[in-house]
């Protein structure tokens, strides 16, 4: 599953960033890294961007590279 | 001494600068404020220098202005780096302090926003930090004003840097293999190996060709799956980073600023309500600048002019100055100057709305709510906030767009920034407004609607023809909302009045002087008071037949119109220098001399022809390319000539 499939106020679990672009790097250095829990708080008036929580930051991710991160839902 | 202050987008170094320098630069509550070094020196101490650099999130840089500071960092010889890192997300900004590491310049560490720290009730062992980190951190809060100062003492005593140890972690091991192998090319080797492992390659290539395969072995063993050096060595720093934080941090749940904010953000970002509610902000920028607030204070400020005027012609008259002296003070500077001084307190007032709501944090709101429509015409939400600005001054707006990663995206912005009205086009609608129409507000939305349409219309169409598609992408963080401090509104709309004025008495001075000169000398240099025989009217009835198909063929608005292009204000200066008249008796006077059509397609023209001198210096030095530049000149022009003249010939027509 990647992040841009998940639902509104769903909590998930960063798996993989998927390619080698400059904005994986970035989404990455921003602590987009495996391991780290993500929340999907909103998505934008118009669908896109989605609006994401994550170690105490909230950051928009438009969906399109939303997809580049696989994600498994978290066992609770 | 120069420190250079370095940090994560929105962590609040110009605070800090400004607190310690004294200076007066541009705090906004949203990333991508500071775009470009600003200088200043110590309060407290003036032989060392501070530097103020934009934010950035990784020394690997993303956008232009992220390059600005990596450049800065590596061409110049600092003494000491100043870190600032956000104490309310310390994971993130603590990412790029083991990048700076890597630089083994000597630095310190500062926590900025310790009052909201507290305010959560929240600890950070700072110790613990500190052993780990091998630096000296401070915690501050820049905003209140506390400990601000405390570092400046290490200061002096500051050594080299001792390296982090990151344990035997393989990627570690690695990074220092690869540091030996280059450190004889490498002024940074600690870095450079760290850009080598994540794949950046700009001193990968000027290496040989031994060595190059001697590095590639080293990571293809070190590296555990696929080919992905690059994930995995910030997915080590990361996790590094994480464990030390949760051993240092106390226990984090969301922190009252993020619940309060994302209670805000529920109406603010709402599916249904957040557009209009866009819509009706700007509406009230425009309604408390033009509406009775900002009426009745230039009222008063125009009333204070003609008093100074009446103790100025008193006083001339006193001294029995020669008639032409007297002419050049009172019709020349006094008129034009004055004219623009009692659009002050309007100025003001939109100054502080738009600053109110960078510092309160909605622009990056602006950015959520509209990304996806921005992006179908080839802009993108941050273009947004480019144009925002752009209703207070153009040239900021232009240099804002560095924060915008895409080049497309980025050339449109610029290209659409000439579309919006700034602070400068107000003084000018309003004295048309006020001589041709009954309501105001409502006519000037018209215009700014007008304009915004053939903005989105000519976007569209570069997008579709013109720029090639690329893959548009969007990451902002949005900062928690924060209720700026009356210092700080102050502080910024103090600036602007300075700049307003600064302008007033000297480009527009130089203006006024200079149409004086022409319109009271005749071609063989007699002065003269029957204007007709001057050398500026012999100048403009030359242009004059270009604008007879607006309806504009008197050769003072002629004048007028060319002058724009020094500032946007100088329109209104030279238009009272020409008339000799002050700005409350210009309505009845244009009254009888342009008609309605005329006054509109002057209007339509006057908002959309050529940016003024400062912003196409700024769009040349963006893009450092003059056939760009001129193009933006040549393009606005016809098409504020076209669309003037339409609307000039269908009004007269019905
Ligand atoms: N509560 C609190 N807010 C602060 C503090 N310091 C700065 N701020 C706020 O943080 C926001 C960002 O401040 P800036 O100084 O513009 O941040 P910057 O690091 O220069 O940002 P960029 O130029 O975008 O890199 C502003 O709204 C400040 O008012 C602080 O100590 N406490
Ligand atoms: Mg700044």
């Amino acid at each position: 599953m990647t992040l841009d499939q998940c639902k509104c106020n769903e909590t998930v679990l960063i798996t993989h960033l998927i390619g080698a672009s400059p904005f994986r790097r970035r989404l990455m250095e921003m602590g987009l890294v495996p391991d780290t829990n993500v929340t999907i708080l909103k998505v934008a008036p118009f669908r896109d961007p989605i609006e994401i929580f994550f170690k105490n930051c909230r950051c928009i991710l438009s969906k399109n590279e939303a997809s580049l991160i696989e994600v498994r839902s978290q066992l609770k | 001494m120069i420190v250079a202050l370095v940090g994560n987008p929105n962590c609040g170094k110009t605070t800090l600068f400004n607190q310690l320098t004294g200076q007066n630069q541009h705090v906004g509550n949203f990333p991508g404020v500071t775009v470009e070094k600003k200088e200043g020196f110590l309060l407290k101490d003036p032989s060392v220098s501070l530097i103020d650099l934009p934010g950035t999130y990784s020394l690997y840089p993303f956008t232009l202005e992220e390059k600005v500071t990596l450049d800065y960092l590596l061409n110049q010889q600092l003494d000491c780096i100043l870190n600032i890192v956000d104490a309310t997300n310390p994971q993130r900004g603590l990412y790029l302090t083991t990048q700076l590491k890597d630089l083994n310049i000597p630095m310190i560490v500062l926590f900025n926003m310790m009052d909201e720290v507290q305010n959560n009730h929240e600890s950070i062992d700072l110790a613990l930090l500190s052993k780990s980190l091998h630096v000296q951190i401070f915690p501050i809060s820049a905003a209140k004003g506390i400990g601000i100062n405390d570092w400046t003492h290490s200061l002096k005593k500051i050594s080299s840097s001792i390296p982090i140890s990151y344990g035997n972690h393989p990627l570690f091991q690695l990074q220092k293999n690869i540091k030996e192998l280059i450190r004889p090319f490498s002024a940074y080797p600690m870095h450079d190996s760290a850009m080598i492992i994540q794949g950046n390659d700009s001193l990968f290539k000027q290496l040989d060709s031994s060595t190059q395969n001697k590095i590639n072995q080293k990571i293809k063993d070190s590296v555990s799956k696929q080919n992905d050096s690059q994930g995995e060595f910030i997915s080590f720093r990361h996790h590094w980073i994480e464990s030390l934080c949760e051993r240092a941090c106390s226990k984090k749940n969301r922190s009252k600023e993020t619940k309060r904010s994302l209670f805000i953000d529920k109406l603010v970002t709402h599916r249904f309500y957040s557009i209009p509610l866009f819509f009706i902000f700007i509406m009230l920028i425009y309604g408390i600048t033009f509406g009775p607030i900002g009426s009745f204070l230039s009222e008063i400020t125009g009333s204070f002019i003609n008093l100074i005027q009446s103790m100025l012609t008193i006083l001339l008259d006193s001294l029995s100055v020669s008639p032409w002296l007297k002419s050049l003070i009172e019709d020349g500077i006094f008129i034009g100057i004055s004219s623009i001084l009692s659009f002050l307190p309007s100025i003001m007032l939109l100054f502080l709305c738009l600053s109110f709501l960078e510092e309160v944090g909605y622009m990056a709101r602006v950015a959520f709510i509209l990304d996806a429509p921005m992006k179908k015409i080839g802009l993108c939400g941050k273009s947004i906030i480019s144009l925002l600005i752009g209703m207070g001054c153009s040239v900021p707006a232009i240099l804002s767009t560095r924060t915008l990663k895409n080049e497309k995206e980025r050339k449109i912005t610029v290209l659409l920034v000439p579309f919006i009205s700034c602070s400068a086009k107000l003084p000018v609608y309003t004295l048309i407004l006020m001589s041709f129409f009954s309501s105001k507000p409502f006519w000037l939305f018209l215009l700014v609607g007008l304009n915004l349409l053939l903005a989105l219309l000519f976007s569209a169409f570069l997008n579709r023809f013109v720029f090639k598609q690329e893959l548009s992408s969007t990451l902002l963080e949005l900062p928690n909302y924060r209720l700026p401090t009356f210092k700080s509104l102050f502080q910024t709309v103090k600036q602007k009045a300075i700049d307003f004025i600064v302008r007033a008495c000297t480009i527009l001075l130089i203006a006024s002087i200079l149409i004086w000169l022409l319109q009271s000398f005749t071609p063989d240099l007699q002065y003269t008071t029957t204007i007709q025989e001057s050398i500026l009217a012999q100048i403009a009835q030359t242009f004059s037949p270009l604008f007879n198909p607006l309806g504009l063929s008197d050769w003072r608005i002629v004048t007028a119109l060319i002058s724009g292009f020094t500032a946007k204000e100088a329109v209104l200066s030279t238009l009272s220098v020409l008339f000799q008249t002050s700005i409350s008796a210009l309505p009845t006077l244009l009254q009888s001399l342009i008609s309605f059509p005329a006054a509109v397609a002057f209007l339509i023209f006057f908002s959309l022809y050529t940016p003024c001198v400062a912003t196409i210096s700024a769009i040349n030095k963006e893009f450092k390319s003059t056939f760009f530049t001129l193009e933006v000149i040549l393009f606005q022009t016809s098409l504020a000539w076209l669309i003037a003249c339409f609307f000039y010939q269908t009004l007269t027509l019905l």
